[in-house]
């Protein structure tokens, strides 16, 4: 969760407004296939000096914000993409600047705020990593092993956002080609945000968002490593609307989205065919999430929770979408605070209850449990260093003999970021895999069969 | 059989030596100074005020993460961004930095009465080419700046980018007598 922010009044126009084992060496065929791996691993050490040795540049980052409102990056991240205290602020306040008027096409037309430039940004990502773990087909338990992969691009993402009135404000990003899946664009943040509903104080967004952004917004982390407990809940992105409201010293954001699925419009009468509106949720019910925030001394204090239907799991290895709904509850505890000027740190546990989740056995109940803990570390303008432990069990879905025996994970991601500017880093990611190895429980290979170390570098830039 | 292609010792091996590696290159970083901004004031001497207080007398150098800290009290807020240079005699001066302050140097010229900026600016002559690029600033009286102020703290109001609480707060605070309208 972002630590609750006070909104400043803006007075004037000129204010500104996972562990490896590691065998010893015995054998001289252990000796020999040691140094085999030295030689592997000239590539990398090559690389690794090259980083350390390029040379550091001058700073000076153009994203579109700071575009639009002359301000430097600094302004707003900590260490991009983290944002520092003003950039929430920012954030929270519709993502303008009191003066953002002043930014627009004038055009003597009090009713018209076009931006005067098409506002656009782009955030790039490029990796090479070598990975320890085996992809593993849960039916037939056939084996790929790949060490090494190109994740160049890895992202590709177009973003846009501006204020439109003096209360709404519109952002989205899509994502052209990820993790090698092009042809494909894939929106994900989309939407219209209000920022006082008829006058009531309440802000308003329409669109689609990540239900998880009311704790720790998973696009400004600094770890490539994700929050795997927010994916594995499923509170990411889903189409929805959400309130947001501060009362006193607390931060209330209540909101509802489609939850179990969007579908084709073919089963409605009349007009089915060739409906311009193709997509529509799958049914009435609808997923209502809430998110109380507030501060206590210097940490900041959340509590989620959310329920709603998804649809349960059938077929091998519980692969395939049931055709059942089913109930899903999640509550979740944020906490957040800085230590000194240069570290922030940020924990999340969240618990969910899946009923009659498995078409195995639709009586019973299954209980499951997550969260990560991190900090990150920005001693100057050049490095920062993070460290992020996620952390989940299976619970009630052990031994299933399904794929949601995946959900357990124990591992540790650190990571060192090099800012070549502002907007440009180069990062280097460990990822230390903890969980032991298990067999598989019954006819399907599922569960934690292989270990998942990693290690990763790339580039990361925003403009 | 497990299909190990992959050496198991590689990823710490690999990342212990890189992360040395570009340890070395920290120092060579540190070397530099990042985002810096230089400020000169006419006349020079003019105590330099940021949001986390006095920074120390122009000439001075500060770094961007001065004018932009990552925290800061939210009493202080309004001075986020902001630089006001005070000098004896002279009219405090309030500055928004801009990235076009932070590509080449900043020099902001006082509003002085003219025997109190004399000697100032002869203890610490102004840069060379700064008298003959900046115009004389005219130096309006106290009344003419604020009746100037109440104007533009209209126009904000009736272009709705200020709610009629925050007018009344700053039109209160540039009308209150003994304080210094301007910031």
């Amino acid at each position: 969760m972002m630590k609750r922010i006070h909104l400043p009044c803006f007075p004037a126009r000129h204010d500104l407004h996972a562990m490896v084992h590691v065998p010893s060496p015995g054998s001289g065929a252990e000796r020999a296939r040691a140094t085999r791996s030295l030689w592997r691993a000239v590539p990398w050490l090559l690389l690794g000096a090259w980083l350390a040795i390029l040379p550091t540049q001058n700073a000076s980052a153009m994203p579109e914000f700071a575009r639009r409102y002359s301000l430097s990056c600094v302004a707003c991240h900590s260490a991009f993409p983290r944002l520092n205290k003003f950039g929430e602020i920012f954030a929270k306040n519709n993502m303008r600047l009191p003066n953002w008027m002043e930014t627009s096409a004038q055009l003597n037309d009090d009713r018209l705020a076009l931006p005067d430039h098409v506002p656009l940004a782009i955030r790039a990502q490029a990796y090479l990593q070598g990975r320890q773990g085996q992809a593993i087909d849960p039916i037939s338990g056939a084996r790929q092993s790949a060490a090494t992969d190109f994740q160049s691009p890895y992202l590709l993402k177009l973003l846009s956002s501006a204020p439109l009135s003096k209360n709404i404000t519109y952002y989205f990003y899509a994502i052209m080609g990820e993790k090698g899946g092009n042809g494909e664009v894939l929106v994900e943040d989309a939407w219209f945000r209000h920022a006082d509903i008829f006058g009531s104080g309440i802000g308003m967004m329409l669109g689609q968002f990540s239900l998880s952004d009311s704790m720790f917004p998973r696009e400004i982390r600094l770890p490539f490593q994700d929050y795997m407990v927010y994916r594995m809940a499923g509170v990411t992105y889903d189409r929805g609307v959400l309130f947001d409201r501060d009362i006193g010293r607390f931060g209330i954001d209540l909101g509802f989205t489609n939850g179990n699925g969007i579908t084709d419009n073919f089963k409605i009468n009349g007009t089915g065919y060739s409906r311009p509106d193709r997509m529509f949720d799958s049914d009435s019910s609808k997923t209502t999430f809430a998110h109380i925030g507030t501060d206590i001394g210097p940490v900041a204090v959340g509590v989620f929770g959310a329920a709603g239907k998804q649809r349960g799991a059938a077929g091998p290895a519980g692969m395939d979408k049931s055709q059942r709904n089913t109930d899903k509850r999640v509550v979740g505890l944020d906490a957040s605070g800085d230590i000194g000027a240069n570290t922030h740190w940020y924990t999340q546990y969240l618990w969910n209850d899946w009923d009659g989740f498995l078409d195995a056995d639709p009586t019973r109940n299954y209980r499951w449990s997550g969260g990560f803990a991190g900090v990150d570390w920005i001693p100057d303008d050049r490095w920062a260093f993070s460290a992020l432990y996620n952390r989940a069990s299976a619970g009630d879905l052990a031994h299933t003999n399904t794929i949601f025996e995946g959900i357990d994970i124990n591992s540790l991601s650190l990571t060192a970021s090099y800012y070549f500017m502002r907007n440009v880093k180069g990062i280097i990611e460990l990822n230390v895999d903890f969980q032991n190895r298990t067999r598989p429980t019954g006819p399907y290979f599922t569960g934690h069969l292989s270990s998942e170390n990693y290690i990763l570098f790339g580039f990361d830039t925003a403009f | 059989m497990r299909s190990r292609r992959f050496p198991k010792r590689s990823p710490v091996h690999l990342a212990a030596l890189v992360l040395v590696l570009a340890a070395g290159g920290n120092a060579q970083a540190q070397a530099l100074q990042v985002g810096t901004l230089r400020i000169e004031s006419t006349p020079s001497g003019a105590e330099v005020e940021l949001i986390g207080g006095k920074a120390g007398v122009t000439p001075l150098t500060i770094t961007e993460r001065d004018i932009y800290p990552n925290s800061y009290p939210d009493a202080r807020a309004e001075r986020y961004g902001m630089i006001t240079l005070r000098h004896a005699g002279c009219e405090p001066l309030t500055h928004r930095v801009t990235l076009d302050d932070l590509k080449q140097d900043l020099h902001l010229r006082l509003d002085c009465i003219a025997s109190a900026s004399t000697p100032a600016a002869s203890r610490v002559p102004a840069p060379l080419a700064a008298p003959a690029t900046l115009p004389p600033a005219p130096v309006p009286s106290v009344p003419q700046r604020r009746l100037r102020q109440l104007e533009v703290l209209q126009e904000l109001l009736d272009e709705g980018l200020i709610t009629p609480a925050e007018e009344q707060r700053v039109r209160r605070r540039i009308l209150q007598p003994g304080t210094h309208p301007g910031h």
